[in-house]
């Protein structure tokens, strides 16, 4: 009979669970407080993204509820705000239940979103089925017109534009003679990948630039040396590449091996991060790093939130100030709304202007989207220096001698 | 369309690859001991190189011990683990017949190791920067990496001094005994456990070489190992069990096939080719590529 | 009557779960996501049960099946195939997901199964799926590359089909496998799993059970792919090729008890809890607690909670 009692026991044991989900319904306060919840990732590869934007959020939420909130209409006062997050794990087919979760048993009124498009694509598509505004950055607009969304919002800047910039940087800062000939690109076999590889072959046919050596970059691989080889074969004097950190550390190194001279290297999302610059060290000088958001940008509060950040975990962002951007906007959504009912918000993120953020002004168009410019950084000294959308008597472009004359 | 290749583009190929698979190989070789003798598919390897890696890591950054003088240390480190690791979670189960019981020991000690990592640690990559980092030394025109010739050398040692443990003293020999029959094995006395305890010692033992050679080479993060414990399972399967020198050279063919078709057909394609060459090899020569065909009963 | 016991319990459990989605709002309540969710655990797990419960070949290529069905549905739709104005939980549709897994597994099944034993099949199976992850990712336009393939999702009303689906398949799979037991095929099967050589010189020609288990499975896990598709709107390899669809239903399978019709059920019911419950009470560590749950469980009671219960009957 003691064999029974372990299965009643093993009952017990399930049905603990089970009660908590479903008597976590009723668990809200209404009308005292504006309830915003976020998936993000906060274990798997994706995580270091995911705690900053978790931070950045946090931050955003600590500035407005020190005004007192946001004043609602409907309360006659102003609503203090109250972040809850979900772990998406990294994964897909995680994020959507994240998702299930915040609406079903958190009960938010709204959602800001998780990061990388990888992410955002299943996130928006459960989003929708419950008719929630989902309020996002780093999803790619292209993919964003195609999802037909009603109820999602982006802000970010489209792969086709940013995948200009290095054009435009050669054409606008560089002389005749110092522009590269033969450039190679190296794009992950990513949806961000896939999606700025597109768009750097289409502006490199009006740009007049033909591609050396056109290669995706498995994530992960262990071993660049035959793609270096390919390079070194063909005289490549400037690298495109988007890819993970660790990928692009392990890139430059063996570059640096391989003694594979390249004066342009520009890299997206796997060389901002610092901890490119602290595996290389002075190698990293001359790589060039994209950016959402500097903190020299000219905008409120961007100094102030770059020294925070700084504070606070020791190093330097070029992406922080496009999170805080997006829960600021969605902030001011909510004040110009003077609800949080979700129609009002998402009404107001369409066809509207917001002046004054991180991010500079955005202007939302008709599907929810706001597009502002990729930057362009430089490392030196462990230090990203901004060059691109140039600001005043702000740092210059230098081209990287060979390795031996560093 | 390959106009551009020469003699030299090719040596230097063909050493790259060799090079690169010395890192797959020094994982194979610690998992060959643990498969061999116990038959588990020890998912948790790679988790366990980049807790070494980090255990390296730390030593470098903390106590400013160069990563290849800290072999001793780690190495010392990851064969108490080993032998914790065996006492504590698979002693009982590898008496069992099923074999899923241990595979999913083993995937819940992944996930443990992966995440207490991050959380400890926190996701961010890592890497060691030391003079020698990313310098190579040339060769009559060709370079090699500096930091992958060690792990070549670390891995010729490793793989001579096991053999050698293995053939010459009383200990291996119980090994050897135990991953070719362990029922014969346990007719003529030998006791599984102190067996299973001393090949798991080695077989961690080795991951912390493969960590250090990791660390030194690569930057890394919690969830970076997880394609190494892939790997090393294939380079086990072409190079043939029971064989030390099998698995090394098992990982040196994966990474010369990676390297070669990374090079004649595109990058994302070398993982597709190495696993199409691993399960034609599973159909045609199951026992390996190395192992000289005998028919078990 | 002793027979039919079980089977009138289970029909009417089926029944009462199907009534939830009345009683609870599909659209508000988690529940009915977390059953939904446990449900498509149930479906991925027997069909695991089958081919490694039953016939002792364990099977790492859930996930690669479960992508085929999923990819199959996002491919029909995203062709318009045979032109019908509604694809969405399409009977045809979904059929057709579980017969292109089937056919993959007879492919790689004959002769890995003719060849291959135990630790080896688990490895191909891998090397499969691994396989099938980097064709997916390169296949341009025909698979979508790493974006995968986008569904409409505004075809999207409720989340009762999903739900009623699930509870269907979920039943039709612990049917198949108890009926599988039943009859002469799964005698012969645990004659294979107890003693390969007994079972082959008693005439029971192995191969062809083996195969045939193996393709039930992967039309099960196929089925339960496009299902899946028709929930995530989007079928991407990072989505689908991951190796989490396939280690679940192994732990789930094992933590209930393998080789056994109700184990499974229990399992992805334990095991979908607790991953959900610490995902939300413990967000940030909570792969560290699954993954001391699975030690501890393979530890203490390494045959599966329902052996702990029938030890004692």
């Amino acid at each position: 009979m003691k064999s029974k009692r372990i299965f009643w026991w093993f009952g017990l044991l399930c049905s603990i669970p089970i009660i908590c989900l479903v008597f976590s319904n009723f668990a809200m306060a209404a009308g005292k407080e504006i309830l915003i919840g976020a998936p993000v990732h906060m274990t798997g590869p994706l995580a270091p993204d995911g705690l900053e934007l978790k931070w950045a959020y946090e931050q955003a939420v600590a500035d407005w509820n020190k005004k007192g909130g946001i004043f609602i209409k409907s309360a006659n006062k102003k609503l203090p705000i109250r972040l809850v997050f979900a772990d998406d794990e990294s994964e897909p087919a995680k994020v959507a239940g994240a998702i299930e979760k915040l609406i079903k048993v958190d009960k938010v009124d709204l959602l800001l979103g998780t990061h990388s498009a990888t992410m955002s694509v299943p996130a928006i598509n459960t989003a929708e089925k419950y008719q929630m505004v989902y309020h996002c950055t780093t999803h790619w607009p292209e993919m964003f017109r195609d999802q037909k969304a009603k109820w999602a919002s982006v802000m970010f800047f489209s792969a086709v534009g940013a995948s200009e910039v290095p054009f435009i940087i050669w054409e606008t800062l560089l002389k005749k003679e110092d522009r590269p000939k033969n450039v190679a690109l190296l794009m992950e076999d990513s949806p961000d990948g896939q999606a700025f590889g597109g768009g750097f072959r289409s502006h490199a046919k009006t740009h007049g630039v033909t591609f050396a050596v056109d290669e995706p970059w498995a994530i992960g691989a262990k071993d660049y040396s035959s793609m270096i080889l390919k390079m070194k074969a063909k005289n490549v004097d400037a690298i495109l590449l988007y890819g993970a950190p660790t990928d692009a550390i392990t890139l430059v190194r063996q570059i640096k091996e391989a003694k594979l001279n390249v004066k342009y290297m520009h890299g997206w999302k796997g060389t901002w991060a610092v901890e490119f610059a602290q595996a290389l060290g002075k190698d990293a000088n001359y790589v060039i790093c994209d950016g959402f958001w500097s903190e020299e940008f000219p905008y409120p509060l961007c100094k102030e939130l770059g020294k925070r950040y700084t504070d606070k975990f020791k190093k330097r962002s070029v992406s922080i100030g496009a999170f805080y951007g997006t829960a600021q906007v969605l902030f001011m959504a909510i004040e110009r709304a003077k609800s949080y009912d979700k129609t009002a918000v998402r009404d107001a993120l369409r066809n509207a202007e917001y002046k004054g953020t991180v991010m500079g002004d955005l202007k939302f168009d008709e599907i929810g989207l706001a597009l502002f410019p990729s930057t362009a950084n430089q490392w030196w000294d462990g230090k990203q220096m901004l060059f691109y959308p140039p600001v005043k008597g702000g740092y210059q472009l230098k081209l990287a001698p060979e390795w031996g004359k560093r | 369309m390959f106009d551009y290749l020469t003699f030299g583009l090719l040596a230097q190929l063909f050493i790259n690859g060799i090079l690169f698979g010395t890192m797959y190989g020094l994982a194979a070789i610690g998992l060959s001991l643990i498969f061999g003798t116990m038959r588990i598919i020890f998912l948790s390897q790679g988790a366990v190189i980049i807790l070494m890696a980090y255990c390296c890591y730390w030593l470098f950054t903390l106590f400013k011990i160069d990563p290849y003088l800290s072999i001793p240390i780690i190495g010392l480190a990851a064969m108490v683990l080993g032998a914790g690791i065996y006492q504590g979670l698979f002693r009982r189960a590898v008496k069992m017949e099923d074999k899923n019981i241990t595979l999913l020991i083993a995937v819940g000690l992944m996930f443990l190791i992966e995440n207490l990592m991050a959380v400890m640690w926190t996701p961010n990559p890592r890497s060691i920067s030391t003079g020698y980092t990313s310098s190579s030394i040339p060769v009559g025109g060709l370079a090699i990496s500096f930091t992958r010739l060690m792990g070549f050398v670390m891995a010729m040692l490793s793989t001579a001094g096991v053999t050698l443990f293995l053939k010459r003293t009383l200990v291996g020999k119980a090994v050897r005994a135990a991953s070719e029959d362990i029922e014969a094995a346990r007719l003529v006395g030998i006791s599984p456990h102190w067996v299973n305890t001393i090949a798991f010692a080695i077989g961690i033992g080795l991951c912390g070489i493969a960590g250090i050679a990791l660390s030194t080479t690569y930057p890394f993060d919690p969830y970076f190992g997880f394609i190494f414990s892939l790997k090393a399972m294939i380079a086990l399967a072409l190079g043939g069990l029971g064989s030390v020198f099998g698995a090394l050279l098992g990982g040196i063919i994966l990474g010369t096939l990676e390297s070669w078709s990374s090079f004649f057909i595109s990058g994302g394609w070398a993982d597709a080719v190495s696993y199409g060459v691993f399960l034609l090899v599973l159909l045609f020569k199951p026992e390996g590529l190395l192992v000289r065909s005998v028919k078990k009963v | 009557m002793k027979n039919l016991k079980p089977i009138t319990s289970v029909v009417l459990a089926t029944l009462l779960l199907g009534l939830i989605p009345f009683v609870s709002d599909s659209e508000k309540s988690y529940l009915v996501y977390f059953l939904f969710l446990t449900f498509c655990h149930i479906v991925l797990t027997q069909g695991w049960n089958l081919v490694a419960g039953y016939t002792g070949q364990v099977s790492l290529g859930t996930h690669a099946f479960f992508a085929l069905g999923a990819y199959t549905t996002a491919m029909i739709w995203r062709a318009d195939l045979f032109s019908w104005e509604n694809y969405y939980f399409d009977p045809v549709t979904m059929i057709l997901s579980g017969l292109v897994p089937v056919i993959f597994a007879l492919a790689i099944g004959i002769p890995l199964l003719s060849k291959l034993h135990g630790d080896y099949f688990a490895l191909g199976t891998l090397g499969f799926g691994e396989i099938l992850k980097v064709v997916c990712i390169k296949g341009g336009q025909f698979t979508g590359g790493p974006i995968g393939i986008m569904l409409p999702s505004s075809v999207y009303t409720t989340m009762r089909p999903h739900y009623w689906t699930a509870l269907f398949l979920a039943f039709l799979a612990t049917g198949v496998v108890y009926f599988m037991t039943k009859s002469r095929v799964g005698l012969a099967l645990v004659a294979i799993s107890e003693d390969e050589t007994a079972a082959s010189s008693s005439g029971i020609y192995i191969l062809k059970y083996k195969v045939l288990a193996f393709a039930i499975s992967a039309f099960l896990s196929g089925l339960c792919g496009s299902l899946y598709a028709y929930y995530l709107f989007q079928v991407s390899p990072e989505g689908f090729l991951i190796l989490r669809w396939t280690l679940y239903p192994v732990l789930m399978c094992v933590i209930g008890g393998s080789g056994t019709v109700v184990g499974p059920i229990l399992g992805s019911l334990l095991m979908t809890a607790v991953f959900t419950v610490t995902s939300i009470y413990l967000p940030g560590i909570h792969p560290i607690f699954s993954g001391i749950i699975i030690i501890l469980v393979m530890l203490f009671m390494p045959n599966g909670i329902i052996r702990l219960w029938k030890k004692g009957v």
